[in-house]
């Protein structure tokens, strides 16, 4: 980092906390990770599909920089990819796929690298306009904490950070959640651990929220835990799309679960339209 | 405003002469000791009183607006390449004596230079500041909307390229379509004093209605800010004194006038 920018960030962090206004958030759900492989695009997708098939209008985004896999989950085409907003002619309402009558999709696309971040937030800024007409908004961050944190600057209600049992990917969620605590104090995260039976989970997940109360005074809370299920990716291996191959499916069921959760939390936290105080800095 | 030098070996005899041609009410703007070889002489530089106030009235800006109704006040910062309408915007928009407690957006209309997005990208990141980005006419109003919580919008331009009429015309255009309340004029305090009327009247599309210098950090003495001022005959609010973000910006006005004895070209 130059020393120019180094010395502004340490004034930054020297100018006091003030009150101020902030405009409601709307029901905006990020999925991320700290380390990709761990089901991030998977469980967001099943997020999606459990929402939307219990009545919600859901937009899923996928906000994953490097390379975006939910058309794949879908079947759909890749979309162009933020950077075709930049041609003045598309808009981001061209970009989106409907999956079904309360299911649409924003798909990833472009060229890996066409947008710097700044750029890419700044374009991000644009699809969180669509998010008023929606009643869930749930968003892929993928595993790069760049994706991650643009999604969570565009008006996320809610993190749920997606981890396994394995060591790297325990040490990444934790890396996640100190970087996101950092830049989004008042976002909640909820840690949701996957592929693993219940015992493993309940240890995974109390380590992670332990050490986030103790070394980041941070609180972690619990999404849930996800099952491995290996009908799931032999069903969209096969063709089937993903709402038929998750259907009744155990990570599917346990979705539910996680989905009834964070829908509840989302709009019990953040009331439609009504404004609400909360520290910035000035 | 016309400046005289005058220079004698006595100090008295130096104001006289000051006295005599410019009246009983010159206004002496610098004394300075010249040396040459065993041979000193004193160096006075002059002009009427009248002249001084007259440069400061024009220098001086009115208020800031308040913005047309509910509007946002939109300020948007043009000149050439390099002469520091990022940092500067982005040091407008942080330093709190600049705007008070006010919230600050910013959009960027450079989509030219390569890292432009991503240079005032990382400063409003750290800052929290929200940033647009506006590639077309048609981009505009969706920004500016996005921004309608903000009660100032600061508005970078790409570096004016005197050759490019066609880019001239989009950035004319960008700035029609967004209405800035104030046009800064932002020039490096290191330009040669002779290219800025025709700086001006190459930018006039873009309706300047103030000055900004800026890098006077680079320039011993400050000499010949006030000659950019002059040439440039327009308001000034800031100036831009150094490359701290965001301390190195402060009120123009006294800064330009105090600098009117260091010329450059004073006969």
């Amino acid at each position: 980092m130059s020393l120019q920018l180094g010395n502004f960030r340490r004034y930054m962090e020297r100018r006091p906390l003030l009150l101020s206004p902030q405009p409601a958030r709307e029901p905006v759900l990020v999925v991320g990770s700290g380390k990709g492989g761990v089901g991030t695009s998977t469980l967001a997708s099943l997020l999606a599909v459990v929402a939307s098939e219990r009545g919600s209008r859901v937009l899923l985004v996928d906000a994953d920089a490097s390379v975006g896999s939910l058309h794949l989950l879908f079947g759909v085409g890749a979309g162009a990819g933020l950077g075709a907003l930049r041609d003045g002619e598309t808009t981001v309402a061209d970009l989106l796929v409907s999956l079904s009558d309360r299911l649409t999709l924003l798909p990833g696309g472009g060229e890996p690298g066409e947008l710097g971040p700044a750029e890419r937030q700044a374009l991000f800024r644009r699809v969180a306009s669509l998010y008023v007409d929606y009643d869930l908004v749930v968003v892929d961050g993928g595993s790069r904490l760049e994706s991650v944190r643009s999604a969570c600057a565009s008006a996320a209600g809610r993190v749920i950070a997606v981890t396994t049992a394995d060591r790297v990917s325990v040490a990444a969620t934790y890396a996640l959640i100190k970087a996101l605590g950092e830049r989004f104090p008042a976002t909640p995260v909820d840690l949701l651990v996957n592929r693993e039976d219940a015992p493993t989970s309940e240890v995974v997940a109390a380590e992670i929220r332990e050490a986030s109360r103790h070394f980041l005074h941070q609180q972690v809370g619990l999404a849930g835990f996800v099952p491995d299920d290996l009908c799931l990716p032999a069903g969209v291996v096969a063709g089937m799309s993903l709402a038929d191959a998750a259907a009744g499916s155990p990570a599917a069921l346990a979705v539910q679960a996680v989905a009834s959760h964070a829908l509840h939390q989302l709009t019990a936290a953040i009331p439609a339209f009504v404004e609400r105080h909360h520290y910035r800095r000035s | 405003m016309k400046l005289e030098t005058f220079r004698g070996r006595d100090l008295n005899e130096v104001f006289d002469a000051a006295r005599r041609a410019l009246g009983e009410d010159v206004m002496i703007l610098r004394t300075d000791v010249e040396r040459v070889g065993r041979t000193m002489s004193y160096v006075v530089v002059a002009t009427a009183a009248d002249h001084v106030e007259r440069f400061r009235r024009r220098l001086t800006p009115q208020p800031l607006p308040a913005g047309r109704g509910r509007r946002p006040v939109v300020i948007a910062l043009v000149g050439p390449t390099g002469a520091g309408k990022t940092t500067t915007a982005v040091k407008l928009a942080l330093n709190p004596g600049i705007f008070g407690g006010r919230k600050v957006g910013l959009i960027t209309l450079d989509t030219y230079r390569a890292g432009a997005i991503e240079q005032l990208g990382m400063f409003s990141e750290i800052a929290d500041l929200p940033l647009e980005v506006v590639y077309h006419t048609g981009d505009v109003a969706d920004a500016m909307k996005r921004l309608d919580r903000c009660d100032v919008i600061l508005v970078d331009t790409p570096g004016h390229r005197p050759r490019s009429f066609e880019m001239q015309a989009e950035l004319g255009a960008l700035l029609d379509m967004i209405q800035p309340d104030e046009v800064h004029l932002t020039l490096p305090a290191t330009l040669r004093v002779d290219l800025v009327a025709p700086l001006r009247q190459s930018l006039a599309r873009l309706n300047p209605t103030h000055l900004l210098v800026t890098k006077l950090d680079e320039v011993p003495g400050e000499a010949g800010l006030a000659d950019l001022a002059l040439a440039a005959d327009l308001p000034a609010r800031w100036v831009g004194d150094g490359q701290e973000v965001p301390d190195d910006v402060r009120p123009a006005t006294g800064r330009i006038t105090a600098t009117l004895g260091a010329l450059r070209g004073a006969a």
